[in-house]
């Protein structure tokens, strides 16, 4: 099964990522503070991690430059979730290494799409 | 070069009002001592004339017996000549028996003598040979030839011979009109004269006024550049002065009013700054509850968190709706704010088929049309060719067009969404057309429809809530896309709002 982490700081946001994700049939686990998932991921890395940007303390940028520094977590898929909108953001979340982004606000349909569709391209790129 | 001639212009004018002054008042008083001495010289001229019909009577009386007892001739002539000589403006003298025929005769010094026997011609005027006959004499301004002459005729007395001699002498103003028109002359000279000069004593007059308006002209010249800490100090006391101290004091209004408003304008810049981030901070900090709000309301829905009774169901619907429209406006806030600020380069533009995208938006409009009882009339012209834009952008124009007509139309109302190929101004484009039967809009509000935050009018805006922030993106969207949006309206009309894109 595969496992993803889910980090927010906002507790409601993590309650309904969760639920839509644990629907699809997914192991969560979820984390409102980066510090504490950042040394989660890198001590057991899910198959993705879906990453809020606006945190207090280790924010998402933050936490995905020093994941991508790290070689245990070099190669997590991370789903960034943004709130911020255009191409500039998307881009800067890009170079930091994200694999992908979802804009809020999104519908869970969306964003089980964009899961589903990662997890499949992490496998295929296994496969090889 | 330029600037000598400027000096010039209003130097010369003044030099040439005065020099026109002076040489008026010369004018008019020396045509008075020019008339006054050609009048003078005209009765001087007279007056010698009688006193020399005076003199002559009595040599006159001695001629004649002198010449009727002797018959000698020169005797006479010698005394013609003298008289000939005696007055200069004396032009002919003759003298002639009762019956007018010539004796003697002298003009211009040439003296003429006939005897008794065999006299001249006899005088052709008859008043005057009447005057003769008649042994009167006669002192007058005849015309004799066209000219206007003075004429003397002193009469003969009765010697007892059996002839009587008269005279009779014609004075010619030429003498005293040569002198008019020498005075004439003289006076056309003097003016001409007085007129070059009091035009350079002027000029060297005005120089005092002009340079003080140089200096003026050079002050104004400076605070046209911008500079206006300058002051034109200007040391006469006279208007020009007071002109001065006029202009310097509104220049210190200016200095003042154009520092309050750059200080305004900094502190409106600064409060729009605040507002643009605030906006987006504010719209950032709602996209998170919103899609907390949309994710579960949809979980709720589809019945992935348990069955729900149909007056639950219903009311979901309803939330979702709203939270839908929600956040759409929360996204017009954040791309007004953003296209506010700069045109984003990272707009991507592809080309892509309009009729498609509308049927897609009418599709999602659908429901809450029908919940209205609308008619929506969705019509497109087939074949359209594609345009070139941000499908996204062009899709919010659409939607925002849309849900505008809807919210403005009563329930029950007919709306019509048409796109057709259309030409603006040389240009090929296509051409859509939202056309509702709403409220309509007065003429007057039509152009501010497309203001940020404007609204018609307080009531409608209580009756239907904001609609300003959806018609401006459509227009910063439109036009970033060089296309042309308008609004056609009367009141009660209904509204026509249209938007022409070019392919």
């Amino acid at each position: 099964m595969n496992r993803i982490y889910v980090v927010d700081d906002e507790p409601d946001m993590v309650e309904l990522l969760a639920t839509v994700l644990k629907g699809e049939g997914y192991d969560v686990e979820t984390y409102t503070d980066g510090r504490a998932a950042l040394s989660r991921v890198l001590e057991e890395p899910p198959a993705l991690l879906l990453l809020d940007l606006m945190m207090p303390d280790l924010d998402g940028f933050e936490l995905l430059k020093l994941l991508r520094l790290d070689s245990r977590g070099k190669h997590v898929v991370v789903l960034v979730v943004s709130a911020r909108t255009g191409h500039r953001a998307q881009l800067e979340t890009l170079q930091l290494g994200a694999n992908a982004y979802i804009y809020k606000p999104f519908s869970p349909r969306e964003l089980v799409v964009q899961v589903r569709q990662l997890l499949a391209e992490r496998e295929g790129a296994e496969g090889e | 070069m330029r600037r000598r001639g400027r000096r010039g212009r209003i130097q010369a004018k003044m030099a040439r009002y005065i020099a026109f002054a002076v040489v008026t008042s010369l004018l008019v008083s020396m045509i008075g001592l020019v008339l006054y001495r050609y009048f003078s010289m005209r009765a001087a001229m007279e007056e010698s004339a009688r006193n020399f019909a005076t003199l002559v009577r009595v040599p006159l009386v001695q001629v004649t017996l002198m010449y009727g007892s002797s018959g000698l001739q020169d005797p006479v002539k010698t005394w013609v000549v003298q008289l000939m000589e005696l007055d200069q403006d004396l032009e002919t003298l003759e003298i002639v028996d009762s019956d007018g025929a010539q004796i003697f005769a002298a003009s211009n010094g040439k003296v003429e003598l006939r005897s008794l026997e065999s006299p001249g011609p006899t005088i052709g005027d008859l008043q005057l040979l009447k005057i003769i006959n008649a042994g009167l004499g006669e002192i007058a301004r005849v015309d004799i030839g066209g000219r206007t002459k003075y004429r003397i005729v002193v009469p003969g007395e009765e010697t007892g011979r059996s002839y009587t001699l008269s005279l009779v002498g014609v004075w010619s103003y030429e003498r005293v009109n040569r002198q008019l028109a020498r005075g004439v002359l003289f006076l056309g000279l003097a003016l001409m004269l007085g007129l070059v000069v009091a035009e350079r004593v002027a000029a060297g007059l005005s120089r005092g006024i002009t340079r003080n308006l140089e200096e003026l002209q050079a002050g104004v010249r400076k605070i046209r550049k911008g500079r206006l800490d300058v002051r034109v100090e200007i040391r006469s006391e006279d208007e020009i002065h007071e002109l001065a101290e006029a202009f310097n004091g509104m220049t210190e209004d200016f200095q003042q009013s154009i520092e309050r408003l750059r200080r305004a304008n900094q502190e409106l810049q600064a409060l729009d700054q605040v507002k643009a981030d605030l906006v987006a901070n504010v719209s950032h900090e709602l996209r998170t509850p919103l899609t907390a709000l949309k994710g579960f309301l949809e979980l709720l829905d589809e019945g992935e968190l348990g069955p729900l009774g149909s007056e639950a169901h219903r009311a979901i619907s309803v939330c979702r709706r709203n939270v839908d429209r929600l956040a759409l406006r929360v996204e017009d806030l954040v791309q007004l704010s953003q296209m506010e600020e700069s045109w984003p380069a990272e707009v991507v533009a592809e080309s892509f088929e309009l009729g498609q995208l509308v049927s897609t938006i009418v599709e999602i409009y659908e429901g809450r049309i029908r919940s209205k009882g609308m008619d929506l009339v969705v019509d497109v012209q087939p074949g359209l060719p594609e345009i070139v834009g941000n499908l996204e952008q062009i899709e919010r124009v659409v939607t925002n067009l849309l849900d505008n007509a809807i919210k403005f139309t009563p329930d029950g109302g007919d709306l019509r969404l048409v796109v057709e190929e259309c030409d603006h101004e040389t240009r090929h484009g296509i051409l859509i057309r939202v056309i509702d039967s709403g409220i309509g809009i007065p003429p007057n509000e039509l152009v501010r429809v497309f203001d940020r935050f404007h609204q018609v009018d307080p009531s409608i805006r209580r009756r239907f809530g904001g609609m300003g922030l959806g018609l401006a993106l459509v227009h910063h969207i439109v036009e970033n896309h060089q296309g042309v949006v308008w609004a056609e309206s009367g009141p009660g009309e209904g509204t026509t709002f249209s938007v022409w894109l070019p392919c």
